[in-house]
C-alpha cells in the first residue's frame, strides 16, 4: 500500500512541474512592463524600481523561475504587494474558512444526491425518476451566485432565519458556525449534487440489471440490503471519480460564494487581489488551490481500493 | 466551419443526427426558444419598450408593473429593456468563449489523435496540467494578469474549456484512424489533410455539436459569474451577470433587479443543456458508446 502511494506521488511530480511553470508564467503574461503595471498609475519611478527589485525582474527568466520554484518548495510563496505580509501566512489564515465551506458543501451534495440518485435509479421511468431528472437539470442551470442571492432574500431578509453574511469559526461557536455555513454551503453544493445525482442514477439503473443483483434478490435477500450492499457500493465507484472532479469546481465556486456571503476565505482573497493587482498573492492562491485539488484526487484514487478489491494494490 | 465539413457530413452522420433530433419535442422547443431569444437580442433596439440607458429619477427602484414589466433600477432605467440589451452581451460572450475554446482545442486534438507518439504525450501532459487547475480560480488569475474586461474574461474561459474539446477530438480521431478505410486511404497514398477532411471531420462533427451546446451553457454561467464579480462586462456594457452584480446592492429594496436577469441566465442555460442532451440522444449508438 505504501509503495502504491509513493508511486502515485512520484507520478505527480511532472504534473506539478508543468503547473508551477504555468503559474510562474502568469508574470510574463502581463502586457508591458510588469513592475510598472503592478505599481499602479501614479507610482514614482523609485516605487517601480523597488517592485522590479523586489520581484527580481532584472534577472533572466530561467533564474527567476528556479528561484521562485525553490522558494515555493520551501513554503515561501513570496510577499504580498498590497499588505507586505508573507503570502503563505495570509493563505493559511484564510484556508479554514474555505475548507469548511467546501467540505460542508460536499456533505450537503452527497446528502442530496445519494437518496435522490437511489430513488430515481431503482425506479427508472417513474414519476419520482422524472422529477429527480428535471430537478438535476435545473440545479445545473441555475447560476450559483443567483441561487445564493435568492436564498439570502428568502431566508435572511424576508424570513430572518439565517444571517445574510459573515462567518464564525468552528472553534468559536458551533451553532454560530452552522448558522453561517448552511446557506453558502447549499449554494456551493447544489450544482455538484445535480451532477452526482445524474451520475448515480445512471449507474444504479445499470447495476440493478446486473446478474449478481438478480441472484441476490432471487436468493431472498431483503430488497433494502440488495440496494445498499450490492447495487449502491458498485454504483458508487464512478460517483467517487465525479466527486474528485467536482472538487475543482467547488474550489472555484468558493470565489463567488464567499463574495456573496462575505466570508473571509481564499476565494474572497483571490477577487480582492485582482483589484489590487497583487500578483504574488494570486499565484499563491492558485498554487494552494491546485495543491488541494491534486491531494483530493490522490485520495480519490486510493479510495478505489475500498470500493473495488480488484484494483487494490498487492 | 468550412463548407467541406457540411458536405462531407450531410449524407451520413450529421443528417441522421438532425432527423433523430427532430423527434425530441423538449429539445426542439428549447432550440426554438434560443432562436427567439437570439432574434429578440438582435432586434433589441426595435423591440425593447424603452432606451436601456434612459434614466428617470422619478421612477427609481419600482417593482414590476404595467409601465415597466420587470420594474426599474436605481437610476430609473427599464429593467426589461436592459435585460433584452444584456442578452446581446451574454450570448455573444458565450459564443466568443466557445469559439476560442474550439480554436485552441480542436487542432492539437486532431494532431494528437492522428500523429500519436511523442507529440501526443506532450499535448496530453499539457492538457492534464491545465485540467489540474480549479477552473474559476485559473480564470481569475488570468484576468488578474490581463486586466478585467469581457474579452479577457472570455479568453480565460475559452482556455479553460479547450482541454475537453481537445480530448474529444483526440479520442474520436484515434478511433477513426484505426478504421480499415483510413488504413486503405493511407495505403493508396492519400495525404493526411485529405484524410482529415474526408474521414475524420465528418465523424467528429456530431459529438462536437453536443459538446458545443453544453459548453455554450457552461461559458454563459462562467461569464455571468465573472461579470457578477466585476471581472467581466464593464459599464456601460451590461450582461445578465453584471446586472445581478449591480442589483446585489438593492436586494432588499428591489429584488426584481436580480430576479429577472438571473432567471434569464437559468432558463437560457437550461435550454442549451436540453439541446445538448437532445443531440446526444440523437447520436448513433456507435458514437454514443464513446
Amino acid at each position: 500500500m505504501i509503495r502504491f502511494v509513493l508511486q502515485r506521488l512520484l507520478a505527480l511530480i511532472p504534473l506539478l512541474l508543468i503547473v508551477s511553470l504555468l503559474v510562474f508564467s502568469l508574470v510574463l503574461l502581463i502586457p508591458g512592463d510588469p513592475a510598472f503595471q503592478l505599481a499602479g498609475e501614479d507610482a514614482t519611478p523609485e516605487e517601480v524600481e523597488a517592485i522590479r527589485e523586489a520581484m527580481g525582474m532584472n534577472d533572466p527568466v530561467l533564474v527567476r523561475y528556479l528561484r521562485w520554484l525553490g522558494g515555493v518548495l520551501q513554503g515561501d510563496l513570496g510577499t504580498s504587494l498590497f499588505s507586505d505580509q508573507p503570502v503563505l501566512d495570509v493563505i493559511v489564515e484564510r484556508l479554514p474558512v474555505t475548507l469548511s465551506l467546501a467540505l460542508t458543501a460536499i456533505i450537503f451534495s452527497l446528502a442530496i444526491s445519494i437518496p435522490a440518485g437511489v430513488i430515481a435509479g431503482t425506479r427508472p421511468g417513474s414519476l419520482a425518476d422524472r422529477l429527480v431528472t428535471i430537478g438535476s437539470s435545473v440545479g445545473l442551470a441555475v447560476p450559483n451566485f443567483w441561487l445564493g442571492l435568492m436564498l439570502i432574500l428568502m431566508l435572511a431578509i424576508w424570513n430572518p432565519w439565517f444571517p445574510a453574511t459573515g462567518y464564525t469559526a468552528l472553534g468559536d461557536s458551533l451553532v454560530g458556525w452552522w448558522m453561517h455555513i448552511v446557506l453558502p454551503a447549499f449554494t456551493l453544493g447544489l450544482s455538484a449534487s445535480a451532477i452526482l445525482t445524474r451520475q448515480l442514477r445512471g449507474a444504479m439503473v445499470d447495476v440493478m440489471e446486473q446478474d449478481y443483483v438478480r441472484t441476490a434478490r432471487a436468493k431472498g435477500l431483503p430488497y433494502r440490503k440488495v440496494v445498499t450492499k450490492h447495487a449502491l457500493k458498485n454504483a458508487a465507484i464512478p460517483m467517487v471519480t465525479i466527486l474528485g472532479l467536482q472538487t475543482n469546481s467547488l474550489l472555484g465556486g468558493t470565489i463567488i460564494v464567499e463574495q456573496i456571503f462575505g466570508m473571509p476565505g481564499i476565494g474572497q482573497l483571490a477577487v480582492s487581489s485582482v483589484f489590487t493587482r497583487d500578483l504574488p498573492m494570486i499565484q499563491g492562491v492558485v498554487i494552494m488551490a491546485v495543491f488541494v485539488a491534486v491531494l483530493v484526487n490522490l485520495l480519490v484514487d486510493l479510495s478505489y481500493g475500498y470500493f473495488n478489491p480488484k484494483v487494490r494494490p498487492q | 466551419m468550412s463548407e467541406a465539413v457540411f458536405n462531407g457530413a450531410s449524407g451520413s452522420g450529421f443528417a441522421r443526427l438532425l432527423r433523430r433530433f427532430r423527434d425530441q419535442r423538449l429539445a426542439v422547443w428549447s432550440l426554438v426558444f434560443l432562436a427567439a431569444l437570439t432574434a429578440a437580442a438582435a432586434l433589441a433596439p426595435w423591440v425593447a419598450p424603452y432606451d436601456p440607458l434612459a434614466q428617470n429619477l422619478d421612477t427609481v427602484l419600482e417593482p414590476p408593473g404595467a409601465d415597466h414589466w420587470f420594474g426599474t433600477d436605481e437610476l430609473g432605467r427599464d429593467v426589461l429593456s436592459r435585460t433584452l440589451f444584456a442578452a446581446r452581451i451574454s450570448l455573444l460572450a458565450a459564443a466568443q468563449a466557445v469559439l476560442i475554446a474550439l480554436a485552441i482545442g480542436v487542432p492539437p486534438g486532431l494532431v494528437a489523435g492522428l500523429w500519436g507518439g511523442r507529440m501526443d504525450s506532450i499535448i496530453m501532459r499539457a492538457t492534464d496540467a491545465l485540467m489540474a487547475f480549479p477552473p474559476l480560480i485559473l480564470a481569475v488569475a488570468l484576468i488578474a494578469v490581463l486586466g478585467p474586461g469581457l474579452t479577457n474574461a472570455m479568453i480565460a474561459v475559452g482556455i479553460l474549456l479547450s482541454p475537453t474539446f481537445l480530448r474529444l477530438m483526440r479520442a474520436t480521431t484515434m478511433a477513426v484512424a484505426q478504421e480499415t478505410y483510413v488504413e486503405a486511404a493511407r495505403s493508396i497514398g492519400c495525404t493526411r489533410t485529405w484524410i482529415i477532411r474526408k474521414h475524420v471531420l465528418p465523424n467528429v462533427v456530431s459529438p462536437l455539436f453536443v459538446q458545443i451546446s453544453v459548453f455554450a451553457g457552461v461559458a454563459m454561467l462562467a461569464e455571468a459569474g465573472l461579470s457578477f464579480l466585476g471581472l467581466g462586462a464593464q459599464p456601460p456594457d451590461s450582461s445578465w451577470g453584471a446586472m445581478v452584480g449591480r442589483g446585489f446592492r438593492y436586494i432588499s429594496h428591489a429584488p426584481s433587479l436580480i430576479v429577472f436577469p438571473g432567471l434569464a441566465i437559468a432558463v437560457t442555460v437550461l435550454a442549451l443543456y436540453v439541446v445538448g442532451d437532445g443531440l446526444r440522444d440523437s447520436l448513433g449508438r456507435e458514437v454514443r458508446r464513446e
